[in-house]
């Protein structure tokens, strides 16, 4: 039923199922996905209004009809549009949840980070691992619970509040990679891709590559400036007695 | 892809399609920003060069934005549904500039993906080795000068006997 109805979607909605590439040259890197429990959070983050919503709804129906208010007929007709909507509610919920969850995907290549999540916007973030300026992890409650964290990877720039993106579009200067349980691991591979590129401002700077000099050639030349100055100070030396 | 192969760019028609969809949003006003988002198809212009791209449009306020690929810090790709049915994606391009919305968005191409590509080819850290190329180059220079000075010391240290008679 649901293998169906994602085949649908994909046909139908046109969303992307393969994974996403990498650009050229870097293969496919690792593709890796969002732990399992990540599903798992979201469907408790999206079931939680229809649980409110059912109860307070439920709630008030026994009351009115346990004080005589409500006649028989008008409590079953309010039940069945309240639960009917919930239940149209929890099946689309559900659905576009796992769909969700199935279709975010995260590549990371030598150089390269890219993000693939969305199903009506889908969105697919791209950086050089040498333009991150920090990455940072978080955890929530309910994430804490169930064993998984964000890795939120951030390039130069201002704000990244999500309100203030224009045309629908995709965050700012930064990248969260969701529902990761080897949210630590995920970070000590980026850290290292950092490090490689410490001595980058990460600012997509062209010109500062050329200051640094080769510092071992730089050092033969003073070797040797010495060793010319040392061999005219003796030449010097050889023929002041004459 | 070189960037004489995609030189300047006019979005594809199917934008046209997207912003006639787009103009009804505005209910009342869709006359206004179907004239609006018209205008703004038919001016919207791309081009791309060895160094940069730059965007342009707008007849009654014109804007041209001009940016280098090495400044670029972060590419966006989004696929709305209507732009996945009608086949085109907006890349948005991102600076290191304070606003957290792209700088440009290549809206309206077909080949995205090779847009995109092209792109991230041109970014800063996209390649190891442009780098090492300098350096190697400088190491170079460094390692003449240090044979140059090499040369001049084996003289000098050889100048009171070999060239003793110069010296008279």
């Amino acid at each position: 039923m649901y293998e169906s109805l994602k085949a649908l979607a994909a046909e139908l909605l046109r969303v992307p199922t393969d994974p996403p590439h990498l650009p050229e040259g870097q293969g496919r890197g690792t593709v890796f996905r969002a732990a399992p429990r990540f599903l798992t959070y979201q469907l408790v983050v999206g079931f939680f209004p229809i649980a409110v919503i059912f109860v307070i709804s439920t709630g008030l129906l026994i009351a009115g009809a346990a004080s005589g208010e409500l006649p028989g007929w008008a409590v079953a007709l309010i039940s069945i549009v309240v639960d009917g909507t919930l239940a149209v509610w929890t099946f689309f919920t559900y659905f576009g949840l796992r769909l969700e969850y199935e279709l975010r995907y995260y590549a990371l290549g030598d150089r390269t980070l890219r993000i693939r999540e969305g199903i009506f916007q889908v969105r697919e973030f791209t950086i050089t691992l040498s333009n991150i300026q920090n990455v940072s992890i978080d955890q929530g409650p309910i994430e804490q619970a169930l064993g998984i964290a964000n890795v939120v990877v951030e390039t130069a720039g201002g704000s990244s509040a999500p309100q203030a993106q224009k045309h629908g579009g995709a965050s700012g200067h930064r990248g969260v990679l969701a529902g990761l349980s080897n949210a630590n691991e995920v970070r000590e591979l980026l850290r290292q891709a950092m490090g490689k590129a410490a001595h980058h401002t990460g600012l997509g700077h062209a010109e500062e590559e050329r200051e640094g000099l080769p510092e071992p050639a730089l050092r033969e030349v003073l070797a040797e400036a010495k060793a010319l100055a040392d061999a005219l100070g003796a030449r010097e030396a050889d023929r002041s007695p004459r | 892809m070189t960037p004489e192969a995609l030189g300047s760019r006019r979005p594809d028609r199917a934008l046209f399609w997207l912003y006639l969809c787009h103009s009804f949003a505005g209910f009342v006003f869709a006359p206004f920003l179907f004239l609006y988002l018209y205008f703004h198809f038919h001016t919207l212009r791309y081009e791309f060069d060895a160094k940069g791209i730059r965007q342009s449009y707008g007849i009654l306020f014109h804007k041209e934005v001009f940016l280098t690929y090495g400044r670029i810090q972060d590419i966006h790709l989004t696929r709305g549904l209507l732009q996945r049915w009608l086949g085109i994606a907006t890349v948005e391009i991102q600076t290191a500039s304070g606003s957290s919305g792209a700088q440009i968005s290549v809206e309206g191409m077909k080949d995205y993906e090779a847009i995109r590509d092209f792109l991230y080819a041109r970014m800063h850290g996209a390649h190891e080795g442009g780098e090492d190329a300098q350096a190697g180059e400088s190491t170079a220079l460094l390692r003449q000068i240090r044979d140059e000075l090499k040369r001049a010391r084996v003289a000098v240290e050889a100048g009171p006997d070999a060239g003793g008679t110069r010296d008279v």
